[in-house]
């Protein structure tokens, strides 16, 4: 397997060929992207940043005209987009022309750690919770638990969200008081921090980047395990080790007060996040492994003996996580954008709302440097899944090779 | 046992390992700014007569300190003066830095009387003329210090002036510094003969000597230049010199920066909050008074009292010790209205500042909270319909007055807007007292409507107008019945008209009023529709082309009202970049305009603004509409030296020096 896997890559190789061909295809639809973002912002009726130095009968006309050919904006359209161009492809991205003279890159530097945590943080329990109930659904066919956790999902789905978000505030911020009602941190805690909210946003991102892949590993390499009990007893150990290793590591580390106060800031948006989404996995799961359940590998393997759970885990679920795996990976590509609702919502500063008020001021360097890192994320996921499934699915990889 | 070899225990440890060391390597290092600094009271233009609750106690403060939060909706930008003034000058910037800075002269509080504060003498000097140029020397006080203690002197207004020069710094600088315009012949398209300063320059210590290349008027000089925000050499002329160009100085950080007022900027947590600290200020336990006629009793902290402003009459508006009483005040960002409100029920936060105010469907929130209070101001603005008056029927003077007639404001205030809106007859309100002409009434104020609709036929028929069918009022349907048709002046009828006003997803008072002014000039016989229009797009027509009809916008203004010149003075047309969007002509104004922009002396200017106001009135450019009042809410632990006057508390930053907390 190993070796045909080798050449399935090699540059003449059919897939070879076809991931190639894949990644061209990504460029050039990314240039078309970024070059339809551009005209869309500049499509905007009224220039914002010229009307908001005109408006002001403080400024002299020499400050507007001045204030204007600083930001570019004195040049034609055209020369402004090729301009634009030459210094993002060169890893410029330019100045905010709305907080002139400060870098897009600074901008987006501040936000985007936050972004992520949050909702990479939503997207893992969005994914856990949804795939362990469509598990469950399907396995549970008509059944009542079925019945109750489809209409909550679907209705936590469907629900508005605007207005569920602020119901969970008035709940458990207002009413309960267990939760902050917004922010991602509070001042008291963070006024002599010797480090930045940031910082600890990243510590966090990545030590929980680690002990998720550790047990996620640690587990998928448990399951070449001829023995149940070896199996049970690594996945046992991996998770013992992982979140041992984990609160060691935060228990020790001087940073502590501020990753719980950073925690308790994500509890409620993540717990909403995670309830309006994870049916959306739920749902696919379930289709999926109902798919699963009709192949003959699935009966071969109950005629075979065994046990029930062993068939739902090891042979159903492991192949309808096919899908899942490829809807996680495209949903990877929403994480840097952010969510410009939940963000207004809970009052998070992050890409979402960065997004917003640069689209509302016409900011067009910061708009178009966040549509563009959303754009690249996402064709990057969608490349990623076409190799995936490549390489995990012969199907498809025959076909592709056709 | 094969298995047991294939499991990738290496792997997976390493992976263990490299990840705890990535997120060990997180570091210690501090991102969060810290530095000293703190503030002066400044502001900007006018005259003002509100009455006020005050402080009870007026003691020196002492060691009693508490800190207090403030919620604000947008975060700041930067932790830059120069840059708030430039490129960033956002309210909420300002709230932040903008007590930072020392100035020669100033405005208090909540009158606007223009006082000295670096100056000795109470009034600028007006100077002399040196040649070509006109001289102005300006003797300063001593014994003023920055936040860390050097001395405040004639040598930072020098610098300041110079880096706003040298640098090219534009924004609300080249606002505050009028400069002259330069001779390079690459700039012959400038007006150079327009009055600007030409050099600020310290011949000692406590001397400052501003030359313009002409005679400045009240806006140059008064309003102008003796106020500009004044910045400390000693800190940031080391980052000047090493500064390549504006960009360069303007994206370094104000982390350090001393300051000449209450408060230093201490730190900010980007998007969460900010924090200034109460800090050494020369002017502490220094008393302030000021009375209903404007005039200022002002008693140093060594106890000299001085007067400004005129003789002290009348009730006591505002009586404030200065502090800081607060050891701490705390910006909280919270991103959002709804956030706001919950923070400051919830006990968050103790003031929510905003220059927006309090949107009244919070109100009962807010109210229902035994321990926060709401007050109300003026707003310093006003809504407005334009007509263009370079096109038909538009340029007819008598159309505009019977449009204006038909507007009933009080109806529109009262009944429809009910409270939302306050009416409005000139663009000076009557909030900024000095500068309002009180005699102005509206055209037709205080009629009905069946009298309006007979004034307004009255006008055009005065005018010259006819109609195929006349407009008559309908005593029994309480309404114009029939409605004029084919309206005409010298045989020339009316083409369909427009006014843009913003749609109601934008601002519902405007598109509310739009309706409702379509529909009056509909009962005369005039063809107008009102079109729902994005504000970017009003904006874009009414600057730059003149193909439009009538529209409905709002300005924000000061309250020194050399804006009235900026809108109506034939030489600022809009579709030459300047401020006069209706394109208004009109020789008399013109020369009164003229007038004002020399005069040197209060009383003089505010006759001419009568004037001017006058003419306005008359001649109908504009139709003044409303106003809004501008409501903010704070803890009722928190007291301030005033809580009536234009635009409020927020229109001073929310004075922190002077906020105490009876708790």
């Amino acid at each position: 397997m190993s070796g045909y896997h080798a050449n399935a890559f090699t540059k003449g190789s059919p897939l070879g060929r076809y991931v190639i061909k894949r990644f061209v295809q990504m460029v050039v639809l990314f240039l078309v992207f970024f070059a339809l973002s551009w005209i869309a912002l500049q499509a905007i009726p009224g220039n914002s940043i010229e009307q908001q130095l005109r408006l002001n009968p403080n400024l002299p006309p020499e400050a507007i005209t001045q204030a204007l050919a600083r930001r570019g904006l004195d040049k034609p359209p055209l020369e402004q987009f090729w301009l634009y161009t030459k210094s993002f492809f060169t890893g410029d991205l330019g100045v905010s022309w709305s907080r002139y003279p400060q870098p897009v890159s600074k901008l987006i530097a501040e936000r985007l750690p936050r972004t992520v945590m949050l909702f990479s943080v939503a997207l893992l329990f969005q994914y856990l919770v949804g795939f362990q109930a469509g598990k469950y659904l399907a396995w549970r066919r008509n059944k009542r638990g079925e019945i109750a956790i489809t209409i909550a999902g679907v209705s936590l789905f469907t629900v508005f969200y605007p207005w569920f978000g602020l119901m969970m505030i008035l709940l458990f911020a207002v009413k309960l008081g267990w939760v902050p009602t917004n922010g991602f941190i509070v001042e008291a805690t963070w006024r002599d921090a010797p480090v930045s909210a940031n910082r600890v946003m990243v510590i966090m991102f990545f030590s929980l980047l680690a002990v998720t892949a550790f047990i996620g590993l640690t587990s998928w390499a448990s399951s070449r395990l001829d023995r149940p009990n070896q199996r049970r007893l690594v996945k046992i150990g991996a998770w013992v080790v992982g979140l041992g290793g984990f609160w060691l590591f935060w228990a020790t580390n001087k940073y502590l007060v501020y990753a719980q106060d950073v925690a308790v800031h994500l509890v409620l948006p993540v717990s909403v996040l995670t309830m309006v989404g994870f049916a959306g996995v739920m749902l696919i799961t379930r289709t999926s492994m109902l798919e699963t359940m009709k192949e003959d590998f699935v009966t071969t393997a109950r005629a075979k003996g065994l046990s029930e759970a062993m068939v739902r885990d090891r042979h159903a679920a492991r192949t309808a996580l096919l899908p899942v795996s490829t809807s996680l990976v495209l949903a990877v590509a929403t994480v840097i954008d952010g969510g410009i609702i939940t963000e207004s919502i809970f009052g998070w500063p992050g890409m979402g709302q960065l997004l917003l008020a640069s689209v509302i001021s016409e900011d067009i360097p910061v708009a178009l440097a966040a549509f563009s890192f959303t754009g690249i994320l996402a064709l990057l996921g969608h490349f990623a899944a076409d190799i995936l499934y490549g390489v995990l699915d012969p199907r498809i990889r025959v076909t592709s090779q056709g | 046992m094969r298995a047991s070899s294939k499991f990738p225990w290496r792997f997976v440890a390493l992976l263990a390992v490299l990840a705890m060391i990535a997120a060990a390597c997180g570091g210690s290092t501090s991102d969060t700014t810290a530095a000293p600094g703190d503030d002066v009271t400044e502001t900007t233009a006018g005259t003002d007569t509100p009455d006020t609750t005050m402080t009870d106690d007026t003691t020196p403060p002492s060691a009693e300190t508490f800190e207090y939060k403030i919620a604000v909706i947008e975060d700041f930008t930067t932790d830059n003066y120069w840059t708030y003034l430039d490129t960033d000058n956002s309210v909420y910037n300002g709230y932040l830095l903008g007590g930072q800075a020392a100035a020669v002269y100033t405005q208090v509080a909540p009158s606007f009387t223009l006082a000295p504060a670096m100056a000795v003498d109470a009034v600028p000097p007006v100077g002399a003329a040196d040649g070509d140029n006109w001289v102005i020397t300006v003797p300063l006080r001593e014994g003023m210090t920055w936040s860390d203690g050097e001395a405040i002197d004639a040598n930072d207004v020098a610098f300041t002036f110079n880096t706003v020069k040298d640098l090219g710094l534009g924004g609300n600088w080249l606002g505050s510094i009028p400069l002259a315009a330069d001779d390079d012949p690459a700039t012959a398209d400038a007006d150079e003969s327009a009055v600007g300063l030409l050099s600020v320059e310290a011949t000692d210590d406590y001397t400052v000597v501003y030359t313009f290349n002409g005679a400045p008027g009240l806006p140059l000089w008064q309003y102008g230049a003796a106020q500009f925000p004044v910045m400390p050499e000693h800190f940031w002329g080391p980052i000047v010199a090493s500064s390549a160009d504006a960009e360069t100085f303007e994206a370094s950080s104000g982390a350090g920066a001393p300051t000449a007022g209450g408060f230093t900027f201490t730190s900010r947590e980007e998007g969460a909050f900010a924090r200034l600290s109460a800090a050494p200020y020369y002017d502490t336990g220094a008393k302030t008074v000021v009375y209903e006629n404007g005039a200022v009793e002002y008693t140093s902290p060594a106890g000299v009292t001085e007067t400004y402003g005129g003789t002290p009459e009348g009730e006591v508006i505002s009586e404030d010790v200065v502090g800081p009483f607060a050891s701490e005040v705390v910006f909280t960002v919270t991103g959002g209205q709804d956030q706001a409100v919950l923070a400051l029920t919830e006990g968050e936060v103790d003031f929510w500042l905003t220059p927006l105010g309090v949107q009244r469907g919070f109100l009962d929130r807010i109210l229902a909270e035994s321990d926060l209070e709401v007050i109300t101001n003026p707003n310093s603005g006003f809504r407005y319909l334009s007509f263009n008056t370079r096109k038909f029927p538009m340029s007819d003077t008598g159309f505009r007055q019977a449009m204006a007639c038909m507007i009933d404001k009080e109806f529109m205030a009262n009944n429809v807007l009910q409270g939302v809106a306050i009416s409005l007859d000139t663009t000076v309100p009557p909030a900024n007292a000095f500068w309002h002409n009180p005699s102005i009434e509206a055209i037709c104020a205080g009629l009905s409507q069946e009298e309006r609709v007979g004034a307004a036929i009255q006008i055009l028929k005065d005018a010259g107008w006819t109609w195929d069918v006349d407009p008559e009022w309908n005593a029994d349907n309480l309404d114009v019945i029939p409605k004029g048709e084919g309206l005409k002046l010298n045989g020339e009828a009316i083409g369909d008209l427009t006014v843009l006003a913003p749609g109601p997803g934008y601002d519902p008072l405007r598109a509310t009023y739009s309706l409702f002014i379509e529909d009056w000039a509909q009962d005369l016989g005039i063809p107008l529709s009102a079109e729902p229009t994005g504000f970017n797009v009003i904006v874009e027509k009414v600057f730059g082309p003149t193909d439009w009809d009538m529209y409905i916008l709002g300005w924000g203004t000061g309250v020194f009202p050399d804006y009235v010149v900026d809108f109506f003075e034939s030489s600022g047309d809009s579709a030459e970049g300047g401020f006069n969007t209706p394109g208004f002509k009109n020789a008399e104004f013109d020369a009164l305009a003229a007038e004002f922009k020399q005069a040197t002396e209060l009383a003089d200017a505010q006759a001419l603004i009568f004037q001017m106001e006058e003419i306005i009135a008359t001649e109908v450019p504009y139709v003044v509409l409303f106003t809004t009042p501008v409501l903010e809410a704070f803890r009722n632990n928190l007291s301030f030296p005033f809580t009536a006057g234009l635009g409020g508390i927020q229109q001073w930053n929310g004075s922190q020096a002077s906020v105490r907390s009876s708790q």
